[in-house]
């Protein structure tokens, strides 16, 4: 009975609009009062401190800052340069130095928001100068940004390993192969399509002598190698990591390229603030449902359900698969994981799938929500970036979401080549 | 008279921002300067892991608030965006009511909880009150934003 009201008030709360935080603690507060009456109500403020009170989560703070002050300080128009002088002489050059900057730009943030809101006022101008079609700029950044999340650092990444107790390490290890297969399989797709309608055939120049846009280019490049070694070499936990991303951004900012000043840069701390919030308050909220919905044993009857039915592996991951991608498409990527990664993850690892590989899993699919419709983050931030209009975009978008589908497919039934890299670091 | 408490808003959401944003500095400072302690002294720090994750706490719940009343919080809008007016309003209402009663329990049962902890922190030479004592604070803050908002929809005016 109180399952049946949880639900209703969920669906309907949901419908209305509500912020899905606060649909998240709401719904937990009906479950705990259906189960215990009002008594146990303080386990809500209980919940919401201790939901925040990680330092794992810390890097979610740490890493918005540093995605916002590399567009602050110029950093991401470095980017775009070296991904200028590395590609953008192959035919459809724009698009694969998009796709290549959304790859470089990956390893130093960790939101497809922050790439989209970077590398997009940038490129799509750029693109559209040169002759692609606007829509089909829109579409390929959006669809370029979705390695951000992929490639470690990732937001969602922490999120995930955070709910399920397993390494961050580990999970950013994984994320480098699939992030560099969604960039390959994308820049296949550019090409056929840049081909096939004629886009930007001559070889494109660029402004600035060569050594300059590699020098600033590597200078740029050292925040990732910090990030990337230090957290995979065990030098520093994610947070500290993310720490000095931050720093390393203020002091080439300040010093080297001299864009940032001290009222820019307070804006950009001001500006992390409410995003903060909106990430924390998720991750604290899914904690109250995840803590009712454990004491009710939901995911352990929902495993046994899966499993009498004779469940198998591969039977078990395409429905996954298949779930994720269908709730990617109405549900926020941060909300999605905080509320199913407790369920579907338990279940993952007693059907003997590496715990790792299934979080992957999640991650991945779930991205791909960000580009679809109806409700797809990044197609929204560039509709607002680009001032192009919600169906053109989408229209253009089905060639890259095939290509993440493709991807989505190979790291969820080659477990070897998605782990390769983590087992190799001996994060596993 | 509502220009007045629209700036009482504006004070609030200002004083939080800067406060919330001075936080997200000294958490990254403190932060660095913990890994300098351990890698370049050799001599690591033990407080301040827990003074950061509190300050994380302040800048996760305050600027949930400040998140609130720019009405930043990610919802599913698809279908309220397809109602008239008056539906959409009442949509509004209903939701904004919702998140009050939420914030009502981080109050109520937040000071409860909060003057219930006998412990101290585990570090820092403080009483574990102080550092819950922010859910019930953060929660009057958003309590007062969303009635503030009720308020504007029921007259009508959308500022």
């Amino acid at each position: 009975m109180t399952a049946v009201i949880v639900v209703v008030a969920f669906a309907v709360m949901l419908i209305l609009g509500t912020p899905i935080a606060f649909v998240l603690g709401l719904a937990g507060v009906i479950a705990l009062i259906g189960s215990s009456g009002t008594s146990l109500l303080m386990l809500v403020p209980q919940q919401i401190f201790s939901g925040m009170n990680s330092f794992v989560l810390m890097a979610i703070p740490f890493f918005i800052l540093a995605g916002e002050l590399m567009n602050a300080a110029g950093i991401t128009k470095k980017i775009v340069n070296l991904s200028n002088a590395l590609v953008g002489r192959m035919k459809g050059g724009l698009g694969h130095v998009n796709i290549v900057a959304n790859v470089i730009f990956a390893t130093m943030s960790g939101a497809a928001v922050a790439a989209v809101a970077g590398l997009g006022t940038i490129l799509i101008p750029s693109m559209e100068q040169s002759g692609y079609d606007k829509s089909y700029a829109c579409a390929l950044t959006a669809s370029a940004s979705v390695i951000g999340p992929t490639i470690p650092p990732s937001i969602p990444m922490v999120v995930c390993a955070s709910t399920a107790g397993i390494s961050v390490a580990a999970m950013f290890a994984g994320g480098i192969f699939p992030g560099l297969l969604l960039g390959a399989l994308m820049m296949i797709a550019n090409g056929v399509i840049s081909v096939r309608r004629g886009y930007q055939m001559e070889r494109q120049t660029y402004t600035g002598s060569r050594s300059d846009v590699i020098k600033d280019g590597i200078i740029a490049l050292g925040m990732p190698a910090i990030i990337i070694l230090g957290i995979l070499g065990g030098v520093f936990t994610a947070t500290e990591a993310a720490a000095v991303a931050v720093a390393y951004a203020v002091i080439i900012g300040k010093f080297v390229f001299k864009t940032l000043d001290a009222k820019v840069l307070w804006q950009v701390f001001k500006s992390a603030v409410s995003k903060t919030g909106v990430s924390l308050l998720l991750v604290s909220m899914g904690g109250i449902l995840s803590w009712v919905m454990a004491s009710e044993q939901v995911p352990a009857k929902m495993a046994g359900v899966i499993l009498s039915v004779g469940g198998s592996q591969v039977a078990f991951l395409l429905l996954s698969i298949l779930l994720l991608l269908v709730i990617g498409c109405f549900m926020d990527l941060t909300a999605s994981l905080i509320m199913l990664t407790p369920i579907m993850l338990p279940i993952a690892t007693q059907l003997g799938i590496n715990p790792v590989h299934y979080a992957l899993i999640m991650v991945v699919a779930l991205n791909i929500g960000l580009i679809t419709p109806p409700v797809g983050a990044v197609l929204f931030v560039t509709c607002a970036v680009a001032r192009e209009k919600f169906e053109n975009i989408v229209r253009e978008v089905w060639p890259f979401l095939a290509c993440q589908v493709v991807a989505l497919a190979i790291i969820t039934f080659l477990p070897k080549l998605t782990l390769a890299i983590p087992r190799a670091l001996g994060l596993l | 008279m509502n220009s007045n408490k629209a700036s009482a808003f504006m004070v609030i959401e200002n004083v939080l921002v800067n406060l919330c944003a001075f936080m997200l500095a000294a958490m990254a400072a403190i932060t660095l300067v913990a890994v300098f302690y351990r890698y370049v002294l050799g001599n690591a720090l033990s407080w301040t892991e827990e003074l950061t994750r509190y300050f994380m706490i302040f800048v996760g719940l305050f600027g949930t608030a400040v998140a609130l009343r720019r009405d930043e919080h990610v919802g599913f809008t698809m279908i309220v965006d397809k109602l008239p007016p008056l539906g959409q309003r009442i949509a509004r209402v209903v939701s904004y009511a919702s998140i009050g009663v939420f914030c009502w329990i981080m109050v109520y049962d937040g000071f409860k909880w909060a003057s219930w902890t006998g412990t101290t922190a585990e570090i820092l030479p403080i009483p574990m009150w102080i550092p819950c004592s922010m859910v019930p604070t953060s929660g009057l803050v958003m309590l007062f934003v969303v009635i503030g908002k009720i308020w504007n929809e029921l007259r009508g005016d959308n500022k």
